[in-house]
């Protein structure tokens, strides 16, 4: 119980530093397009995810919404908010916490797009539509471990709907539209089978976890999570300070993002680069400019430098390379980069 | 509804091609829609929405996940059971028609969708029997669909109602990307603000469509115009006359679209830019190709005794190149197909293909009906044909007409609360669907030294490639395993691009040792996450070798005894079936050890020169009747 009250914090978590910073660059702009982690289990992943939603400050929902609408944004109302405030009704707002939803590799699809409610629709003749996990995870983080076995146009219908930040349901005699904005959140184990190059593309960024080699590194996490365990609430009060800390600089960079500049010679070298990388379509382009930006604002600067680049551009690239015939991790080359970039 | 924002058709940089496509078809709906094919994350289906403010008409977007209930119409439950009358809910189908039909990833619709669409597009109409209705709507529309073809090929006879054909890529001009992420960021910054300034181009785009369409009346197509076009249809060798029909309605367009009441050549080369390219099937041309290098290769040969005959068939075939590779002019993708090709054929040969012998799923006979091509099975989701009903309460899947049925005997003593027909919970039925599922066939091939040998390998690669066709055919899912040296490889994961694995195919190479024993465990390794996937795939496991395997796994075993163990294990997994393609030479140095692996996966057997099927075909028939009897 004490652990559910008290999880573990983000900013206790040793190593992973690119999933952590793939996760606060997400979390500040969402439109980046989640991110996807290669790796074995037990490696924090999980415990990352839920401990950023947790850092993160509560948001304002439309109270008893079973969407979780956001009152202030009227532009992406559900059905029911829409009408209620066209019949001129206050729309009620409460904070919540951010939600973190997994998604179990069983689903299926009319859970996960939400289906025909039949008890409604034999008692009462109702079409009545009953939310999905797109809809639980609206405004949220929706979780997917071993993201490569779902069924692949499950998969399509999640990356759908976190590009479109709704979700379409035609199905069963019932079309309903509903939002659906979430940070998605993949872990993969590429030996137990692949995803598809079109659907790997369209997750933002990707990391590699690797268990972490450092003597000194894998002492101080057994430290803090045999002090967590011995008491969660003394353990995570500890921390309140880093992470009041992280939540302020999420916050303010959230609130600068849109003002940060790109000069033109970041442009030009990131256009370069994935030329030079060879990839497939622009997204990989549009995506590190959007990471950069987001780091910029990060860092709490209002333009993008040269040296952002390092910081981030493999996390962008790593999923898009084109693996040799097969192979089955991706690799990425960052001395190529560095040769792009200085190559002016 | 939830207001969507698209981003402006004028806005999007690069991709004339598609552009154009969009537009002919705007301008004249006769010609009957555009496919578009492209690497991923180059704004196909960004231009195709980007239609949805420009046009005057109906769009409907088919998720490819659509149900054959939503695409046809169904029973409209709400009308249904308030007024106690059958009511229909329209299908996509219906709703499409007079305007446009879009289809994203449109190469990987199931089979059961495809042939319904087809039906429409043949007819111009949706007719729905199912569930107790019976009636017909009228459907015709003009259908867009995008696709990457790296992710699995698409069924020939869809893709010829397809008027025209753009391909997309990527711009490789460093300004114009630039300009891409710039206007992205912009659009994303402030949506509204962007929209405002590209209003203007937007209305002009929309006005000259107008102006192109009342241009349209006018033209008329001459004589001239149509002896130019039918010549260029018998040129480019496409088959039917759909090509000729679907020529006369884009030169129209090209003409209007370029304010002319009159066709000339110029507009009638350009409209058979578009018209062409994907009536010449890729798998056809693909061994058009083949065919060609032997055809040369005879060529060659008989020069010093030239025959009448092969010369002129030659030269057809030379005539049906050519036109092959215009229409890809512009596009530069026909020089990279070319000189891929060219590298191919270099590194190893391919040996002659031929007509493989029937094989299919035997384990699972019971779910078999008939016997069609791809295996019938019943399903657990929600997807496939609905059959029949049931009183199993799985899914929450309502057969509302069978409820219905069910409830129909009990409504004069049923309190009505509002509706008309009173319903309780053990009226409920259910549907029981079936789809038809494709195998998965996965290929486990000897890439060790060995077969470098007497051209062995260029004569498994023929028949890999036999194997490979008649996958296409069955529209079967397939992956390639090689094995050499101390490892195995999966070079192509599970897919539906048998392309792709013949391509790969020709760049096996050969060398090593042969650790016949990782072989196999990659090859189940495949099936297993496939199977995770998908648990009501139906595996098959060929393996190719000469069971010589002298690479064990884990370097204690003998690689026989740990090959024969592993191959029990498999046969005790009862949704796979195996078959062992045996390449050992018959003679006196046989060893008979592919026999074994065979018998021990509990799999079928064949020599490699066995597998023809007009030596085996009728043996094989009749051991299947016995079988099943």
């Amino acid at each position: 119980m004490a652990k559910r009250e008290h999880p573990f914090p983000f900013t206790a978590i040793v190593g992973q530093e690119d999933l952590k910073l793939g996760l606060i660059l997400n979390v500040i702009n969402p439109k980046i397009g989640g991110i996807l982690a290669f790796g074995e289990k037990g490696t924090a992943k999980s415990t990352a995810v839920r401990a950023i939603a947790e850092l993160l400050p509560e948001i304002p929902v439309v109270s008893g919404c079973r969407f979780r609408c956001n009152p202030n944004d009227t532009s992406l109302l559900c059905e029911e908010c829409r009408e209620k405030l066209e019949r001129g009704e206050k729309l009620e707002t409460e904070y919540v916490k951010m939600r973190v939803i997994d998604l179990p590799v069983s689903a299926t699809e009319d859970r996960v797009v939400g289906s025909l409610d039949i008890e409604e629709a034999i008692q009462k003749g109702k079409k009545k539509f009953e939310p999905g996990v797109l809809a639980e995870a609206n405004r949220g983080i929706l979780y997917v471990d071993e993201v490569n076995l779902l069924d692949d146009h499950i998969v399509d219908l999640l990356l759908d709907s976190a590009a479109m930040g709704v979700n379409t349901v035609e199905r069963e005699g019932i079309s309903f539209t509903h939002p659906a904005q979430f940070i998605l959140v993949g872990t993969m184990n590429p030996e137990e089978g692949e995803l598809r190059p079109q659907l790997l593309d369209r997750f933002g960024l990707s990391v590699r976890i690797e268990g972490i080699k450092e003597a000194e590194k894998r002492v101080q996490i057994v430290k803090y999570r045999n002090a967590y365990e011995d008491d969660p609430k003394v353990f995570s009060e500890s921390f309140a300070e880093q992470e009041k800390e992280m939540a302020d600089r999420i916050e303010n960079a959230r609130a600068i993002l849109k003002d940060v500049r790109v000069p033109d010679e970041i442009l030009l070298t990131d256009a370069r680069i994935a030329i030079g990388l060879g990839v497939d379509g622009h997204r990989g382009d549009l995506t590190l400019m959007k990471a950069l930006k987001t780091f910029a604002a990060f860092e709490n600067r209002s333009e993008v430098s040269l040296g952002d680049i390092e910081k981030v551009v493999h996390m962008v690239f790593l999923h898009r390379m084109k693996s040799l015939p097969f192979e089955q991790t991706k690799s990425f080359d960052m001395d190529k980069v560095r040769s792009i970039i200085h190559d002016n | 509804m939830l207001k969507k924002i698209y981003y402006p058709f004028s806005a999007v940089v690069g991709q004339n091609d598609i552009r154009e496509a969009l537009i002919l078809n705007l301008i004249n709906p006769k010609i009957g829609g555009v496919l578009i094919n492209g690497e991923k994350g180059t704004a196909k289906s960004t231009l195709v929405r980007a239609l949805i403010p420009i046009i005057d008409c109906p769009f409907t977007e088919v998720p490819v996940s659509v149900s054959e209930d939503c695409l046809c119409g169904s029973i409209d439950l709400e009308k249904t059971m308030t007024e106690g009358s059958i009511h229909v809910d329209e299908g996509l189908l219906s709703k499409a028609d007079g305007g446009i039909l879009y289809i994203d990833e449109i190469n990987l619709l199931p089979d059961s969708i495809t042939d319904l669409l087809i039906q429409a597009l043949s007819s111009g109409t949706n007719r729905i029997e199912r569930e107790g209705i019976s009636l017909e709507r009228e459907s015709s529309f003009v259908i867009i669909g995008t696709m990457n073809s790296a992710g699995g090929d698409m069924r020939s006879q869809l893709t010829d109602y397809f008027g025209l054909y753009a391909q997309a890529q990527a711009s490789e001009n460093i300004d114009e990307r630039i300009e891409i992420v710039k206007r992205i960021e912009a659009f994303e910054a402030d949506p509204y603000g962007f929209l405002e300034k590209y209003q203007s181009e937007e209305n002009a785009l929309k006005q000259s469509i107008e102006a192109a369409r009342r241009l349209m009346d006018q033209i008329e197509v001459s004589e001239e115009n149509l002896s130019y076009i039918v010549n260029a249809c018998i040129e480019a060798a496409v088959e039917g006359h759909r090509a000729d029909i679907v020529m006369v309605q884009t030169a129209k367009a090209v003409a209007a679209f370029h304010g002319k009441t009159f066709i000339d050549r110029a507009d009638i080369d350009e409209a058979a830019y578009f018209v062409f390219p994907h009536r010449r099937r890729s798998h056809d041309s693909q061994s058009r190709k083949e065919e060609q290098e032997n055809e040369e290769e005879a060529q060659n040969n008989e020069q010093q005794d030239a025959g009448d005959n092969e010369k002129s068939s030659s030269e057809n075939e030379e005539k049906n190149r050519e036109p092959a590779e215009t229409p890809s002019d512009g596009s530069g993708n026909g020089e990279k197909q070319k000189s891929r090709y060219q590298s191919k054929s270099q590194t190893s040969g391919v040996g002659e293909s031929f007509k493989v012998v029937p094989f299919s799923h035997i384990k699972d006979r019971k779910s078999r009906i008939g016997t069609g091509k791809r295996t019938l099975t019943k399903t657990a989701g929600k997807s496939g044909r609905y059959v029949y009903a049931t009183m199993d309460r799985r899914n929450n899947d309502l057969a509302l007409d069978a409820t219905i049925r069910a409830a129909a005997p009990y409504q004069r003593f049923r309190e009505k609360e509002g509706v008309a027909i009173a319903i309780k919970a053990e009226d409920i039925r259910e549907k029981v669907r079936q789809k038809r599922v494709a195998n998965l066939l996965v290929f486990v091939v000897d890439a060790s030294g060995s077969m470098g040998a007497q051209k062995r390998m260029a004569e498994t690669k023929g028949a890999i490639l036999s194997l490979l066709k008649d996958a296409y055919v069955k529209r079967d899912k397939i992956s390639l395993v090689t094995f050499s040296g101390n490892e195995a490889r999966v070079i192509l994961p599970p897919t539906g691009s048998v392309e792709r694995g013949v391509e790969l195919l020709r760049e096996i190479e050969t060398g090593g040792k042969t650790p016949l024993n990782a072989g196999i465990g990659k090859g189940l390794q495949v099936i297993q996450s496939e199977m995770r996937k998908r648990p009501d795939v139906m595996p098959m496991l060929i393996v190719i070798t000469d069971g010589r395997g002298n690479v064990s796994l884990d370097g204690e075993k003998k690689p026989v005894d740990e090959m024969l163990e592993m191959s029990e294990k498999i046969q005790g997994i009862k949704q796979i079936d195996s078959m062992v393609i045996d390449i050992e030479k018959s003679g006196i140095m046989s060893f008979g050890i592919a026999k074994r692996l065979a018998d021990a996966l509990g799999g079928k057997y064949f020599k490699l020169d066995e597998l023809r099927s007009d030596d085996i075909i009728n043996i094989v028939r009749a051991s299947g009747k016995s079988e099943a009897s």
